[in-house]
C-alpha cells in the first residue's frame, strides 16, 4: 500500500461562498483553506448546513445562483480552477477530477439507459471506441464496484439505492481521474449498505491511486477510510489533523462534541441545539493554529475559558 | 391577507388593472350615454367611415357602430362574468367536497373531470346553442359554465388536498372542530388567491367560448354583443369591402380585455404560488 | 408495455366517446323544442327562410324517429353511430353527412397537425432557452413578446393577419386551400401552393399558442436546471448541447406532453373558427355552412368528429407516453 505523497493535488485558499438573496446573505463557506495531497483521502465532517456540500460544489464550479464564490482561489495542480474558461474547465472535468454526488438517487438521468449515460461520459471527452471496447471498459469499472455488466441496458429506477450509488462510483472511475470529490456518497443508504459502499469506494480509489476529498456527517464512518480529517462548522474549518490524532486528541469543543455524540447522530439529533449560548463563542477570528505536527485548531472561547 | 395583497401588487397586476379599466369603465357606464335611436336602420349613411356624427362610422344598414359597441359591451361582460363565475362556483363546491371528503365521491368527481376535460367544450356548446331557440346572454353564460367547470374543480381539488394534509388542519380535526368550521373558516380563506386566479381564467375562458359561438352565428341576434358584431362584419364582408371601422374596433376591445385578464391572472398566480417568482 | 396500462387507456377512450355521444343525444332531445324546429326558427330570426321548410321538418322527424319512445330513439342513434351512419346532409342531399365531413377531413387534420407541432416545438424550445444559462438575452425577450399573443383568441388574430398580409400587402391568398384551376398534380408547385394557402391559418394558430407553451416550459425548465441529474451531467463534462437535448429537454418535455393531451380540445375548437375566417375547406368551414343551412346531421356529425379526434389524439399520446418516460411502464 502506497501512503499519501507530498505533492499537492488540490489547494483551496481563503475560499468564501455566499448565497446572496434579497432578504439576506448567507455565508455558506467563510474562509476555508485546505490541501489535498497525492493519493490521500481527506475527510471533511460537519452537520448539514455547515457548508461542506457548498464547498464541494464551489470547488467543482457547479454552484447555481444565488450561490457565488466571492473570494479565494482553488488550484488544481498548477491551474487556477476558478479563473478557467468554460471550455478548458470542461476538458479537465472527469478526466482530472470526478464527483460522486450526494443525491445519487436522483443524479442519474431517469429517462436514459445506463449504457447511454456511461457512453455520454466517454464521448464528452473525445473517447471514440468500438462498441466491444466500450463494453469491456464499462464491465471493468462495474466489476470494480461489484456490479455486473447486465445492468447497462437498464434504467436508473430499476436499480436499488445501493446499486445506483455503486453506478456513480463506477462512473467516477471511468476516466481514471487524479481526484475524486465525494459528497456524502452514502447518506441515502441504510447503515449496513453505507459501510459496504464506502469500503467499495475506498478500495476502488486505492486501485487507481487517485486522491479523494470525502465529505460526510458521520465521523465514525469517515474515520474508517480517511488519512486526515477536517471538521467544519458554520462555514469554517475548526480542526484539522491526521484521523487517528484527531480522535485521540480532539481540542476544539465542537470536535469533541461530534466525537462524543457519535451514537446520537443516528437519532438525528442536532448538536448545536443542545447549547446555543456556548455555540456563539465557538468561532473566534484568527487563523488556524498548529498545536502539534499537522494538527490545526481554530481559536474558540467557552464560558470562562479561552483556548490557545 | 389584505395587507399582504396590498404589499405585493406587482407592476404586472397594475398593468392588468389599467387594461381592464380601459374596457370596463366604458363597458359598464358607456351604455347610459348611448342613444338607442342610433341603433335603428339608417341612423346614418350606409357604411360611412368615422365622422363627427358617428365617431366609429356606421355599418351596412346605417346603424351607428359606437352605440352598438357601448350597448354590446355590458352584454358581453355579463356572459363572461356569469359563465366564469358559475364555473368557479360549481368548481369550488365540487373541488372542496371531493378534496375534503375524499373516498368514492372524490373518485367520481375526479373521473368525471378527467373525461370531461377531453371532450372539446365547443362541440357540446354548439349542440346546446343550436338546440335552444333563443340564447340570451344570461343563458349563454350558464350554458358555457356547464362545459367549463372541470378545470376549476381540478385546481381547487388539488389545493384542498394539499391543504388538508397541513398540520393546522390535522390539529383542528383532532381538536374536534366541525367539518363546516374547518372548510369555511380555515380552508376557504387559504384558497382565496387561488380562487381569484381561477376566476380570472374562467372569465377569459367563458368570453373565448362566447365569441366562438357568436362568430359561428349561434348568438342571440336580438341582443347586441361584441361577438355578434364580429359575426355580422364577417357576413357583411366588412374586411373585403375595406370597412375597417366595422370589424377592427370590437377586436381591439377584445385584445385589450384579454391582455388585461392575462396580466391580472399571471400576477395572481405569482401571488398564490410565491415559488413561481424565482423561475 | 404493460397490458393493464393499455387496457385502462382504451377503456377511458371508449367511455369518453360514449359519454360525449350520449350528451349529444340528450341535448338535442331534452330541449323544449325539437332540434329541427329550433334551427329553422333561428334561421327565420335572421330573416332567412328555407324553401319547403315543412317538408324538411317532416323528413328530419322521420329520420330522427322523434315520435318513437326516447329509449328506442337512443338505441337506434347509438346503432347508427356504431355503423358510421351520420344521416343525410340536407344541403347536399342525397350525399351523406359522413361523406361531407370525410371530404373536409384531410384539410383540417393537415392544418391542425402542422400548426400544433410547429407551435409545440417552437414554444418549448423558446421557453427552455429563455432560462438556459449563457443563452443570448434575445431569447428571453422573444418569450416576453410571445406572451401577449397567447392571450388573444386565434380567430381574432386571424382576422388581423388576413387584413395585413393578405388584403393590404397581398403576400398571401385571402382564403381557400389551393389556387382554383391549378392542376394539383403531385409536384413541388402543388406543395408550394398548398403551403402558401396554409401559411396564414397556421401562423395565426402558432402565434397564439407558442406563448402558452413557452411560458409553461420556462417554469418547468427553471426547476429542471436545479435537478441533480443536470448538475451531475455538467460535473461529468458533457457538452452543453448534449445536456440540453438529452438531459434537460427529455425530462422537461414529459409534463408538456401530458399538457398537450389536455389542450387538444381547445386547439381543435380554435381551428374550427380559424377555418371560417380563411374560408379553408376543412371541417370548421363545413360546420359554419351547415349551421347557416340548418343542416342538422352535418352539425351533429362535426361535433362528434371533434370529440372523436380529440379522444383519438389523447389515446395516441397516452400510448406514446411510456416510450418517453420509462418509469410509467412498470406502474400498474
Amino acid at each position: 500500500m502506497v501512503g499519501p505523497g507530498s505533492e499537492v493535488v488540490l489547494e483551496i485558499e481563503a475560499l468564501r461562498i455566499h448565497y446572496e438573496m434579497q432578504a439576506a446573505t448567507i455565508r455558506a463557506v467563510d474562509g476555508v483553506d485546505l490541501k489535498v495531497r497525492g493519493n490521500e483521502v481527506l475527510g471533511l465532517a460537519g452537520e448539514s448546513g455547515s457548508g461542506k456540500s457548498t464547498l464541494a460544489l464551489g470547488v467543482l464550479r457547479l454552484l447555481r445562483p444565488p450561490g457565488r464564490v466571492v473570494e479565494g482561489r482553488v488550484r488544481f495542480g498548477d491551474v487556477d480552477l476558478l479563473a478557467l474558461e468554460e471550455r478548458d474547465l470542461r476538458a479537465l472535468r472527469w478526466r482530472q477530477f470526478a464527483y460522486i454526488p450526494q443525491g445519487s438517487m436522483s443524479a442519474l438521468n431517469p429517462v436514459m439507459r445506463l449504457r447511454s449515460q456511461f457512453a455520454d461520459t466517454l464521448a464528452a471527452h473525445g473517447e471514440r471506441m468500438q462498441p466491444a471496447a466500450m463494453q469491456e471498459r464499462f464491465t471493468e469499472v462495474l466489476h470494480g464496484v461489484g456490479l455486473e455488466a447486465d445492468i447497462l441496458p437498464r434504467y436508473p429506477h430499476e436499480l436499488s439505492g445501493g446499486m445506483r450509488q455503486r453506478v456513480c462510483i463506477a462512473l467516477a472511475l471511468l476516466l481514471g481521474p487524479r481526484l475524486i470529490i465525494a459528497d456524502e456518497p452514502t447518506s441515502a443508504l441504510d447503515v449496513i449498505s453505507q459501510r459496504v459502499v464506502l469500503e467499495t469506494l475506498a478500495a476502488a480509489r486505492q486501485a487507481i491511486g487517485a486522491s479523494m476529498l470525502l465529505i460526510g456527517h458521520d465521523l465514525a464512518l469517515l474515520a474508517q477510510v480517511t488519512d486526515r480529517l477536517g471538521v467544519m462548522y458554520a462555514g469554517r474549518i475548526v480542526e484539522l489533523g491526521a484521523t487517528g490524532q484527531l480522535f485521540a486528541n480532539a481540542r476544539h469543543p465542537y470536535t469533541q462534541r461530534l466525537i462524543s455524540s457519535i451514537p446520537d447522530l443516528h437519532d438525528r439529533r442536532t448538536i448545536s441545539s443542545d447549547a446555543p449560548e456556548a455555540e456563539a463563542q465557538w468561532l473566534l477570528e484568527g487563523p488556524l493554529q498548529e498545536v502539534s505536527a499537522g494538527h490545526f485548531v481554530r481559536p474558540w472561547q467557552t464560558a470562562g475559558e479561552t483556548a490557545s | 391577507m389584505i395587507s399582504r395583497l396590498r404589499a405585493r401588487l406587482s407592476p404586472t397586476m397594475w398593468l392588468g388593472f389599467v387594461l381592464l379599466a380601459l374596457v370596463l369603465v366604458p363597458g359598464l357606464f358607456g351604455q347610459f350615454f348611448a342613444d338607442p335611436d342610433q341603433l335603428r336602420l339608417m341612423a346614418g349613411g350606409i357604411s360611412a367611415p368615422p365622422n363627427a356624427d358617428h365617431p366609429l362610422g356606421t355599418q351596412n344598414e346605417g346603424r351607428d357602430l359606437l352605440t352598438y359597441i357601448l350597448k354590446g359591451m355590458p352584454n358581453t361582460l355579463l356572459i363572461g362574468l356569469v359563465g366564469g363565475g358559475s364555473a368557479v362556483l360549481l368548481g369550488t363546491v365540487l373541488g372542496m367536497l371531493a378534496g375534503y371528503v375524499g373516498g368514492p365521491l372524490d373518485a367520481l368527481v375526479r373521473n368525471t373531470v378527467d373525461i370531461g376535460l377531453t371532450i372539446p367544450p365547443l362541440a357540446i356548446l354548439i349542440m346546446i346553442a343550436a338546440s335552444f331557440p333563443v340564447v340570451t346572454p344570461l343563458i349563454m353564460g350558464l350554458v358555457i359554465a356547464l362545459t367549463s367547470w372541470m378545470h376549476p374543480t381540478r385546481v381547487i381539488r388539488s389545493q384542498v388536498l394539499s391543504l388538508r394534509e397541513r398540520e393546522f388542519v390535522l390539529l383542528l380535526r383532532l381538536s374536534g372542530a366541525s367539518p363546516q368550521h374547518i372548510v369555511f373558516r380555515e380552508l376557504l380563506p387559504n384558497l382565496i388567491p387561488f380562487l381569484a386566479a381561477t376566476f380570472v381564467n374562467a372569465v377569459a375562458t367563458a368570453l373565448l367560448a362566447s365569441i366562438g359561438l357568436e362568430v359561428l352565428g349561434l348568438g342571440s341576434f336580438q341582443t347586441p354583443t361584441l361577438g355578434n358584431l364580429i359575426y355580422f362584419a364577417i357576413i357583411g364582408n366588412a374586411m373585403w369591402l375595406g370597412l375597417w371601422w366595422w370589424w377592427l374596433p370590437p377586436i381591439v376591445v377584445f385584445i385589450v380585455l384579454f391582455m388585461g385578464l392575462f396580466f391580472v391572472s399571471t400576477a395572481l398566480d405569482t401571488l398564490a404560488n410565491p415559488r413561481l417568482e424565482q423561475g | 408495455m404493460n397490458p393493464r396500462y393499455i387496457g385502462r387507456r382504451l377503456a377511458t377512450f371508449l367511455l369518453t366517446i360514449f359519454v360525449a355521444s350520449t350528451l349529444n343525444f340528450a341535448i338535442t332531445r331534452l330541449t323544449p323544442q325539437d332540434p329541427i324546429a329550433a334551427l329553422l326558427g333561428r334561421m327565420a330570426s335572421r330573416g332567412r327562410t328555407v324553401e319547403d321548410g315543412g317538408e324538411i321538418v317532416a323528413r328530419y322527424r322521420e329520420r330522427l324517429g322523434l315520435d318513437a319512445p326516447l329509449a328506442q330513439q337512443y338505441v337506434s342513434y347509438l346503432r347508427d353511430l356504431l355503423q358510421g351512419d351520420l344521416g343525410y346532409s340536407l344541403a347536399f342531399f342525397p350525399i351523406k353527412a359522413e361523406a361531407v365531413i370525410l371530404r373536409a377531413l384531410p384539410w383540417t387534420l393537415g392544418l391542425l397537425s402542422l400548426a400544433t407541432l410547429l407551435a409545440f416545438a417552437i414554444g418549448n424550445l423558446l421557453g427552455a432557452l429563455a432560462v438556459w444559462p449563457r443563452v443570448p438575452a434575445g431569447f428571453r425577450w422573444l418569450v416576453y413578446l410571445s406572451m401577449p399573443f397567447s392571450a388573444i383568441p386565434y380567430y381574432l388574430l386571424a382576422l388581423i393577419l388576413v387584413y395585413v398580409f393578405a388584403l393590404n400587402w397581398s403576400l398571401f391568398p385571402l382564403g381557400g386551400s389551393f389556387t382554383v384551376g391549378s392542376d394539383r398534380g403531385l409536384n413541388l408547385e402543388t406543395l408550394a401552393d398548398l403551403l402558401h394557402h396554409a401559411a396564414l391559418p397556421v401562423l395565426s394558430v402558432v402565434l397564439a399558442v407558442v406563448g402558452f407553451w413557452a411560458l409553461s416550459m420556462r417554469g418547468i425548465m427553471a426547476t429542471v436546471l436545479g435537478d441533480d441529474y443536470l448538475i451531475y451531467a455538467r460535473a461529468r463534462g458533457l457538452r452543453s448541447r448534449r445536456i440540453f437535448s438529452h438531459y434537460a429537454m427529455r425530462n422537461a418535455m414529459l409534463p408538456q406532453v401530458t399538457a398537450l393531451a389536455i389542450d387538444f380540445g381547445r386547439l381543435i375548437s380554435g381551428q374550427v373558427l380559424v377555418e371560417i375566417i380563411f374560408n379553408y375547406p376543412g371541417v370548421g368551414w363545413v360546420l359554419y355552412n351547415a349551421l347557416r343551412a340548418a343542416d342538422f346531421f352535418v352539425i351533429q356529425g362535426v361535433t362528434l368528429f371533434m370529440v372523436f379526434t380529440v379522444a383519438v389524439a389523447t389515446l395516441l399520446l397516452d400510448l406514446v407516453y411510456p416510450l418517453l418516460d420509462p418509469r410509467i411502464r412498470y406502474q400498474s
